[in-house]
């Protein structure tokens, strides 16, 4: 297997641990705080899914930069990011 | 050196068609889940966040759809970049080269349309390696040839009448061609708009699950055919191991 196959695997990788991460925060309804369960808001949710989207899209930037600069060097066409072009600042 | 073409497409497919279950699943669970509540919210409401929902899907599933596009092209590269210089290996051209291949195009002429793979043999053993030049020698022939066999190097049925000669050259015709077709297919393989199979409505707005189209399935058969073919010429490669596939591949990508 060659390094780009690789570096898509741990892209297709790191998009299921994202989806992972957004259905948790999806099915997620209350917070603790001290001692107290709090309802966790509509607000805080859209912040929290717009983290999440964030952390993710950023690893598989770099896995796409490094690939890239390989693919560059070794003078073949650059892949296209997908996660960034659609990228959303939060949904 | 190994290649496993046809395991790794078939890999890559079977991935891509279990991401789009998956999102076909996922469309009929939102829908599910509102199309009760017609009644508990208003119109406009309901088909907004409908709207979204599958466009979220929509938009995720396409994604990674394009990485499995990317992933299919990578392994068709590797495939190429192991396979290519194991049959056009660079040759070493001494001095007095050019002078041979100028004598031999003269000893082919002297054959005329009378030559044959065992006489064009004896000219070109020599030249056999060579695949550019081997290429400049078949279109000779084929043009000495042409008035008495109007499908130059070829029968009716298609199949060459030099395969002692021209077997290497069109051994590698043969896979760079298929390459090229594999190629082709891949440019698009997995980004296709995909086609409506079911319609939703609620409340008269319609909401599509969308399926793989038939072209889609066409091409995704093509290819897996074209990596047989290259599998099976690699087989003949010295220097090239392939890796016969035995499974089923049910299994998606984690």
């Amino acid at each position: 297997m060659n390094n780009i196959e690789l570096q898509l695997n741990k892209v297709l990788k790191l998009d299921q641990e994202k989806k992972q991460a957004l259905s948790v925060i999806k099915r997620t309804k209350t917070k603790k705080v001290g001692l107290h369960q709090l309802t966790i808001t509509q607000e805080e949710k859209v912040q929290m899914t717009s983290k999440a989207n964030k952390f993710y899209d950023a690893k598989i930037s770099t896995i796409y930069k490094a690939m890239n600069l390989e693919l560059k060097n070794a003078g073949h066409e650059e892949l296209e990011n997908p996660y960034q072009t659609i990228m959303k600042g939060g949904n | 050196m190994k290649i496993e073409l046809v395991k790794k497409i078939k890999e890559i497919i079977a991935a891509y068609q279990a991401n789009n279950e998956q999102s076909i699943k996922e469309i009929k669970k939102i829908i599910d889940e509102w199309k009760d509540k017609v009644n508990q919210y208003r119109d406009d409401f309901l088909h907004q966040t409908l709207t979204e929902g599958l466009t979220e899907i929509s938009d995720d599933s396409k994604k990674v759809n394009k990485v499995y596009n990317q992933k299919l092209k990578a392994v068709i590269e590797e495939a190429k970049k192991l396979m290519l210089p194991m049959m056009i290996k660079p040759v070493k051209r001494p001095s007095d080269y050019a002078t041979k291949v100028s004598n031999t195009i003269e000893y082919l002429k002297l054959e005329g349309e009378e030559i044959t793979d065992n006489s064009a043999y004896m000219y070109l053993k020599d030249f056999i390696d060579d695949y550019d030049q081997m290429k400049l020698f078949k279109n000779v022939i084929e043009k000495l040839i042409k008035r008495v066999n109007p499908f130059g190097l070829t029968n009716a049925e298609g199949k060459t009448t030099f395969p002692k000669t021209f077997g290497k050259l069109n051994q590698v015709e043969v896979v760079l061609n298929t390459f090229n077709e594999m190629e082709a297919i891949a440019n698009m393989l997995f980004l296709y708009g995909k086609e409506t199979d079911q319609t939703y409505f609620i409340n008269g707005h319609g909401y599509v699950l969308p399926m793989e189209g038939l072209d889609e399935e066409m091409d995704e058969a093509t290819i897996l055919n074209q990596a047989a073919v290259v599998e099976s010429i690699a087989k003949e490669v010295p220097g090239v191991e392939t890796i016969t596939d035995q499974t089923d591949h049910e299994t998606v990508e984690s």
